[in-house]
């Protein structure tokens, strides 16, 4: 996910479409950590 | 980020059509932490030659800064990188010229692609064929030409030569082959990826220079 965050840097400089492809969405992660 | 990088960026690469190797024409890494917190993660050392000798597809290097600098400056990863077009489903698209006709040349336009990843692109030459599903996005465009921003794999920078690592055989936690992630904890993974992010963040703009079409992002599952 933080990938995004030079991914919208990138398309802020260079002023073109960014495709953002999120295939780690993990919410089972919240409620392991939790145990 | 030294997840598995390999087949988090094949995935992400067999979206374009053609083998991955002939469709990445450059790429630019970013050191993170191995420059800029170097002591904080040296704990174990692998053992990299047994780990380079084992696997084919994966080679450890030490990143000493000035060394993955000079990587940044020279492209000496970029030897493996062939300027090769990515194959289209009709096979005179991917031609352009060929025919001379200007409907081909319509469709053989070249769409410049920035690809972002955390993901380290390794030194394969490629035979792996990508998926007839995954060539459905490469389809009604020519010719495709990915670059990739991509995150260096942080190993242990250090690794300890004879007679040290001798002393670290017997001990409990000595280092295996294969054993590259290291003793980081969740708190430091996820400033692994915190650094990642600024580090890129602040360097980018300046190591993918050029002109782009699109640029894809791509935060694949491990």
């Amino acid at each position: 996910m933080t990938i995004g965050i030079p991914a919208r840097a990138l398309r802020m400089f260079k002023r073109v479409p960014l495709v953002f492809w999120v295939q780690d969405l993990w919410p089972e992660s919240l409620s392991a950590t939790a145990r | 980020m030294d997840v598995d990088y390999y087949s988090s960026t094949r995935d992400a690469l067999a979206l374009f059509d053609g083998r991955p190797a002939s469709t990445c024409r450059a790429r630019w890494s970013i050191s993170t932490t191995s420059s800029i917190l170097p002591q904080l993660l040296v704990r174990r050392a692998p053992r990299v030659l047994e780990f380079n000798e084992a696997r084919e597809l994966r080679k450890i290097e030490q990143h000493a800064f000035l060394r993955s600098y000079r990587i940044f400056r020279n492209a000496l990863d970029r030897s493996h990188v062939h300027p090769a077009r990515a194959r289209s489903s009709d096979p005179h698209d991917a031609r352009p010229g060929a025919t001379g006709n200007d409907s081909d040349q319509s469709l053989s336009r070249v769409v410049r692609i920035l690809l972002v990843t955390h993901y380290f692109w390794p030194r394969v030459s490629s035979s792996t064929t990508s998926s007839p599903d995954s060539s459905s996005a490469a389809r009604g465009h020519g010719v495709h030409r990915a670059s990739q921003l991509s995150g260096r794999p942080v190993f242990r920078r250090i690794w300890v030569l004879r007679p040290v690592q001798g002393k670290l055989q017997g001990r409990r936690g000595a280092p295996r082959a294969g054993d590259s992630r290291g003793s980081a904890g969740r708190a430091r993974l996820a400033l692994n990826y915190l650094s990642h992010a600024f580090c890129a963040t602040l360097f980018a703009p300046f190591l993918a220079r050029g002109e782009f079409d699109a640029i894809w992002c791509s935060s694949p599952r491990r």
